[in-house]
């Protein structure tokens, strides 16, 4: 399987790297391409620990991503979980990350931004926190747009939690996108709205405490 | 220039002399000792206030600077406790007037980063600040300091000190012990607990003392808390790390004495093609030293403050100061 891998990212935890899924399971579906993420040793921590934590987090991603697609999320689909060796396989979502195309002048680029938003809405809704969901995380592949990455994500309910999940979402928007963020955001809050009604002032309400005390700035 | 700085946000009254070239010409101090348990607020306080001028005088007497050449007071106008604060800022107003200086209010949490990038000549660091009262991963980014993760409840030394209160451990800071203790012990699992880039330590400690209740051995449990603890706040030093994209780690806070959290940090930083420093445990522990450095930086800034409008804040946090002395 040596040669069907190839890296695509180096993270603080994990190691990305994408293959075909007939080169990892020896059968085709309808699934063809695959991600594997692998999260490393850490050589600073004392084997038992670090095994203890990478199998739990390794799992929980697991956990969350099938909870995710069963409330209705597009999220990648969990397609092996090999415990021992901490190592994930999911779905590779292809299409165009929402950093990239907010910063061409396509057409439906608001559509994508309502889209995005109401993803963030169905998730917490359904008590999941994303954790990073930067325009990054967030691909549209044909009209939908879905959400990647769920290293930092966990379950919960807090409203904190969600309003710092939309902070970065917000922050993302304002960093890469600045001449048209206004409209982007707005068009994403539009959409966070649609799934999570009354609920979303709350969200809102703590957004701008969690913005007063200024922690999650980007550079 | 010569800037005299005052220490009191805690147990610790410290008293410096630094000159604007960054030389330190005195760094003193007089520790508050709680007979039994921990730090009483008041206690500490009437403790500062009982020792400032015999310190300001050995200071000036051991450093042979007469109080008319001091151009600048400084004072730890917060984060600590009140009326370890109001003591000292009292002293400070009244010198700074007396003296007819101008007065500077430091952040006790930033003058600890602006003393260890002094120290140990890191410019542009992510600061793993961790004492009995603060743990904190800090990293300047538009004009401030900002927190890339902190306790969401009590600090480090902290929970190190009340988990060897609570299995008898005697002395005090209990910390100390904890890592001697520990060199014997082997592993017991404890929660771990990072969320996101937040950590907290109060419910490894809750769960370390039931464990020792249920019969498990102390250096086991001493061993244990400081492998997670430590695990933890190394993840989001390396997570705070490739967010910022820098490639420099400084250590600081009382908690930097502990060899075991320095190797672990120093793993990380090699792995990663990382410089890593730590600063040196007179500078590290709370001190006079950095609160007159800071006091020179934010005066040069133009930060200086009307006596008058200079009370103390207790709950100042790292990322409300400008810091508009670091030039990036």
């Amino acid at each position: 399987m040596g040669q069907a891998l190839t890296a695509i990212a180096k993270g603080a935890e994990a190691d990305l790297y994408s293959a075909r899924f007939s080169d990892v399971f020896f059968t085709t579906s309808t699934f063809r391409e695959v991600i594997i993420k692998r999260r490393v040793p850490k050589g600073y921590r004392i084997p038992e620990l670090d095994l203890q934590i990478r199998t739990q987090r390794t799992v929980a991603e697991a956990r969350i991503l099938a909870e995710a697609r069963r409330i209705g999320a597009n999220v990648p689909a969990v397609l092996g979980v090999w415990r021992k060796h901490c190592v994930l396989v999911m779905e590779r979502i292809e299409g165009t990350r929402l950093k990239e195309l907010l910063n061409t002048e396509v057409e439906g680029r608001l559509d994508a931004c309502r889209e995005a938003g109401r993803q963030l809405g169905i998730l917490h809704r359904g008590g999941i926190v994303h954790g990073d969901p930067t325009t990054s995380n967030m691909i549209l592949r044909n009209r939908d747009v879905y959400l990647i990455d769920f290293g930092l994500a966990e379950f919960s309910d807090s409203v904190e939690k969600r309003a710092v999940d939309v902070h970065l979402l917000k922050t993302a928007m304002a960093s890469t996108h600045f001449h048209l963020f206004s409209a982007y955001y707005s068009s994403a809050l539009e959409g966070y709205e649609s799934q999570m009604g009354k609920d979303a002032s709350t969200v809102l309400d703590r957004l701008s405490e969690v913005e007063k005390r200024g922690r999650y700035v980007e550079r | 220039m010569l800037c005299l700085g005052m220490e009191g946000t805690a147990h610790t009254l410290g008293i410096g002399l630094v000159d604007s070239s960054g030389r330190v010409l005195a760094n003193t101090k007089s520790e508050y000792r709680p007979a039994k348990g921990g730090i009483h607020p008041r206690e500490a306080a009437q403790h500062h206030g009982a020792a400032l001028a015999d310190l300001l005088l050995e200071t000036l007497k051991d450093s042979g600077i007469s109080l008319g050449q001091i151009d600048l007071v400084a004072f730890s106008r917060g984060p600590g406790l009140g009326p370890c604060l109001r003591t000292v800022a009292t002293a400070a107003r009244l010198l700074s007037i007396r003296l007819g200086v101008p007065l500077v209010g430091v952040n006790h949490c930033v003058a600890h980063v602006e003393i260890g990038k002094l120290t140990t000549g890191a410019t542009d660091p992510v600061t793993v600040y961790v004492s009995g009262g603060s743990s904190q991963i800090l990293a300047f980014i538009g004009g401030r300091y900002r927190v890339f993760g902190e306790t969401e409840d009590v600090a480090l030394g902290n929970a190190l000190d009340t988990f060897a209160r609570e299995v008898g451990i005697e002395e005090f800071p209990g910390a100390k012990k904890v890592e001697q203790l520990a060199k014997a012990g082997r592993y017991v699992p404890l929660p771990y607990v990072v969320k996101g880039t937040d950590l907290s330590f109060s419910g490894i400690v809750t769960h370390a003392v039931e464990l020792h209740r249920a019969g498990a051995k102390v250096e086991d449990l001493c061993f244990s808390i400081q492998e997670v603890c430590f695990s933890m706040l190394t993840e989001v030093a390396e997570r705070a790390l490739a967010h910022t994209e820098k490639d420099e780690l400084l250590l600081t806070g009382g908690v930097a004495a502990n060899q075991r959290l320095r190797e672990m940090l120093g793993i990380m930083c090699d792995e990663r093609d990382c410089r890593f420093s730590v600063v040196p445990r007179e500078y590290a522990m709370d001190n006079g030293a950095m609160i007159a450095w800071n006091g020179i930086l934010m005066y040069q800034a133009g930060q200086a403050i009307d006596p008058a409008d200079s009370a103390v804040m207790p709950k100042w946090r790292t990322d409300q100061v400008d810091a508009l002395w670091v030039k990036h």
